[in-house]
Formats: structure tokens, sequence, C-alpha cells
């Protein structure tokens, strides 16, 4: 997950708990970062959970929950 | 819960997700973004989409907006979009009969209705042929702001202190041929600057009024770039308790003179030898306000807007744990490209840094013109006191200065060390020239 932000935000290191919008991210980022984990793993997030906690860690754990209910 | 409808856009002092996160607490939002915008950038509707109920609207029409505002049983209508806040007033008219004075939001109306309510003691013009501007010259004298009537963000704004600035000045714009510049005196700051411990160069203040209600918060201003683009925020302010007082008094008449109502207000102020005069009013929150007062307090200040907007009691409470700014690094005046900018990392290593917001690539292209917005760097800084902050970010400034690489027209280097020295002597911390770490 930190080399996928780290590929759409174009930085070199991304730690676990990075805040996206702390980061340099934005809304439309965002998108591409979603985009890029339901190509990747089948599994829609929605905008709205993402800034919940929009964390490496945090959107890792979204996904999880998600996968686990489907 | 009520329903809220919020005119978005690309540039908000609260973005999109934001401005939903902050009216979730209080009302079900509903966002509209104008369709010559949706149409500019496709991915905004996504994601506002993505966040809650969207409808493209017109935003050239009023009744339009209205009619679907009262469509979808909407208690409020607000924004954080400078653009839509005569829109904003139009519709709360139209549907919920609440109207103040007409055009208060264009500079040139703004400005006679504070000086007849005997709120400023500027008095300026609108100048849009040459013999007005000239008239205009006569009356005000130098030093002299020139700044687009319908402008935002510093775009285009002059400051005119010689019969050679006004000739450049009317050759760049092309003036008469375009949009028309409201004229007024520069208004100077106090002659002793450290007159009530301030380290500003203005302040803004943050007026949130509800439920008969007022409440707000105050932030320090650190000098301009020149001419007149902005280089950050700071909070909470420094100015004592005196000043403070003087500051409100001055923001309240101007929320009465313009006959605002409830909502969230960004007012700026700059003290004078005289009573503190009033710079602008907006009607919205101010620019990176929100991000400073979460970082410095951690609450969000975007759900009291919403609550005013609402008309109910802002329920506005900071406690302040540190001092916080964030620092704008704006590109000379005679740049045309930022050849060379450091790398994220090494900003974000710097004195304390807590953030780097955004650095623009190298081969950016430059223009003083377009404002404040067009920024090469934004960071955010965190000290425990304001001499630590003042510190940092004369260090910050001084580092920035010489790690960016901005090229003028004939691609020779050109840097702004004077915004360093002006940040030093305002500050009182020394200016970070020559440091290295």
């Amino acid at each position: 997950m930190a080399e996928l932000w780290a590929e759409i935000l174009d930085l070199d290191d991304i730690e676990p708990d990075d805040d996206f919008i702390e980061i340099g991210g934005h809304s439309l980022l965002a998108l591409d970062v979603l985009r890029a984990v339901h190509a990747r793993t089948g599994v829609a997030v929605p905008l709205g959970a993402f800034f919940d906690n929009a964390t490496p860690r945090g959107l890792v754990s979204l996904i999880s929950e998600r996968a686990g209910a489907r | 819960m009520p329903r809220i409808c919020l005119l978005v856009g690309r540039n908000g002092s609260l973005t999109p997700s934001e401005a939903v996160a902050a009216a979730r607490e209080s009302a079900e939002p509903v966002l509209l973004i104008d369709r010559v915008e949706a149409a500019g950038l496709p991915g905004l509707v996504e994601v506002a989409t993505g966040l809650a109920e969207t409808h493209v609207v017109d935003t050239s029409d009023p009744r339009s907006v209205s009619a679907l505002v009262d469509k979808c049983g909407a208690a409020a209508v607000a924004t954080f979009v400078d653009a839509y806040c005569p829109l904003v007033d139009d519709v709360t008219g139209l549907l919920f009969g609440r109207t103040g004075a007409p055009n208060r939001w264009g500079k040139d109306t703004q400005r006679e209705l504070l000086a007849a309510a005997g709120v400023s003691a500027i008095t300026g013009c609108v100048a849009s042929t040459l013999a007005e501007l000239a008239a205009a010259v006569r009356r005000c004298g130098f030093p002299l702001v020139a700044k687009p009537v319908r402008g935002v963000s510093s775009r285009d704004a002059w400051l005119l202190r010689t019969p050679t600035d006004q000739a450049r000045f009317v050759a760049a714009v092309s003036f008469g041929s375009a949009e028309a510049f409201v004229v007024e005196p520069y208004i100077d700051g106090p002659s002793d600057h450290t007159r009530g411990s301030h380290r500003a160069d203005y302040l803004s203040a943050e007026l949130f009024v509800g439920g008969g209600e007022l409440s707000g918060f105050l932030t320090d201003r650190p000098p301009l770039a020149e001419p007149l683009r902005e280089t950050g925020i700071i909070g909470p302010s420094t100015v004592d308790g005196a000043t403070e007082q003087a500051v409100w008094r001055t923001a309240h008449a101007a929320h009465r003179a313009l006959g605002l109502g409830s909502g969230a207000f960004h007012i700026e102020i700059k003290l004078t030898d005289g009573d503190p005069e009033v710079i602008e009013v907006n009607g919205r929150l101010g620019g990176y306000v929100r991000r400073v007062a979460q970082l410095g307090t951690g609450a969000d200040v975007g759900v009291a807007a919403i609550r005013a907007a609402l008309d109910r009691p802002p329920g506005l409470e900071l406690r302040w744990q540190r001092q916080v700014a964030a620092m704008l690094l704006q590109p000379p005046v005679g740049a045309v490209v930022a050849a060379g900018v450091p790398r994220r990392q090494d900003l974000r290593l710097l004195p304390g840094v807590i953030s780097v917001e955004q650095v623009v690539p190298a081969g950016t292209r430059c223009d003083w013109r377009a404002g404040t917005s067009a920024a090469a760097a934004t960071l955010w800084l965190a000290a425990p006191n304001d001499q630590e902050l003042a510190v940092a970010m004369c260090e910050c400034a001084a580092w920035l200065v010489d790690a960016f690489d901005f090229h003028d027209a004939n691609g020779r280097p050109v840097r702004d060390d004077g915004w360093v020295d002006r940040l030093s002597a305002s500050t009182g911390a020394p200016s970070g020239k020559g440091a290295s770490w």
C-alpha cells in the first residue's frame, strides 16, 4: 500500500501512518488511489470511508473489512 | 437532521471532503457544483458524488439554484468558495427572505459600506479608464493598491508606489480594455512594529455568527511577498488583550455595516497607529484556517462554520496546544520559471516542519500576477510557543530562498531576500541566513 501511495503521490517514502492530506494528497488523487486499489484487489472503498482514516494502514484495514464481508 | 446545500469547487477554504465531514455533525450535506467547473474538472463531480448527494448547477442563474435548493428541502445554503458568496446571498434572499447590503462582496461596494458606517477610514474608487485611474491617484496618493473588483487570492493585485509603477501597471493589465480595478490607499502598519507584542504584518478574524451568538478567533499573517501576496498564517494570534478587543470591535462593526447575518466570515484587519483598519471581509472561512486550528487545537472549525450557516450557536471552543503556521513560498516578482526545486523529503527535515503540503515540480512556470495561489511550496510548521515558531519560520524562509532556483525571462536567477528580512523584522527572530543543517 505504501508503494502504491508513493507511486501516485510521487514520493520516495511513505510510512504506514502517514496522513494522505498531510503528505500532499487531495480528493482527486484519492480517487486514483481507490481506483488502483479496486483494480488490484477487486474491493471498492468509498471515498468518504477512506477520508475517515486516510493512512496506508487505515486503507489496508478498510480493504480487509470489506473483503471479509463479501 | 436538516439538510444544507454546500456550493463546492476546486478553490475553497474547505475541500468538498472537509465540508462534508464538517457538515455531518449538524446536517445532511447536499453538494452543488457549477456546471462549467464540472465540465473542466470531471473528477470533481466524481469526488463529490462519492461523498454526498450531488447536483450540477448553473451558478450564473440564482433562480434555478434557489429552485434546486428548495426542492432539496435544505434549511440553509453555504459555501467555502469566494466566488459563490454572492450566489449564497441571492439564494438566501430568494428562499429565506434574508437579505443584506446588495453587492457587498464587491470590493468597491464593500469599501463604500464600511466607510459610510464609520468602520473604515479608507476610501477608494473604481477605475476602468485612464482618466479615472489618474483621478484615483490624485485622490489617494501613493502608495496605493489596485486590485480587480472581483479578484480573489491577490490575483493581479498591484502596489503602486510611484508614477513609474502606475505606468507599468497600465501597460501590463491593458488598462481600460478588460476588468475594472478598485484603487485605494495602501494601509500602513503601526509605526511601532512591536506594538502589542504583535509579530505579524496583519491579522485575520474568523467570525462565527449563529443562534444569537458571536464567537471567533484571530490568526496572525506574516509579511506579504511583493507586491501583495500572502506568505502564510500563524495560529493562535500573539496580539495582546487590549489590541485583540479593538480588533474584535472592528470586526463586529464590519459585520453590522455589511448587513451580514449568520454564517462564518473571514475579516482581514491591519493594525495602525489609530483604530484597526479593515482590509477586506469575505463571506466564508479563511484559507488554511481550518487546518491551522486543527493542528493547533484538534478541533474542526468547519463544524462551527456549518452550525453558524444553519443559524445555530457555533459552539466554538478552541484550546491551543501549540503554535502552528503555514508558510507559502511565493516566487519572486521577476520569476517566470522554477528552474530548480528541492526534494520534498528535504523540506520535511527543515526546523519545525510537520508537513509538506505541496511543492511545485521543477520547470513550473511562475507569474506573480496569478496571486497567492501560485505559491511554489506550502509547508506546515509547529512549535511549543511563538518564539520558537518564529525562529523556525525564519530559518525555513532563508533555506527556501537558497534552495529554490527561480529564473527570470532572460534565464537569470532571481531571489527575494527581502522577504526573509521582512519576516525576521516582523517576528523579531534572527533571519536564519547562513544557517546550515
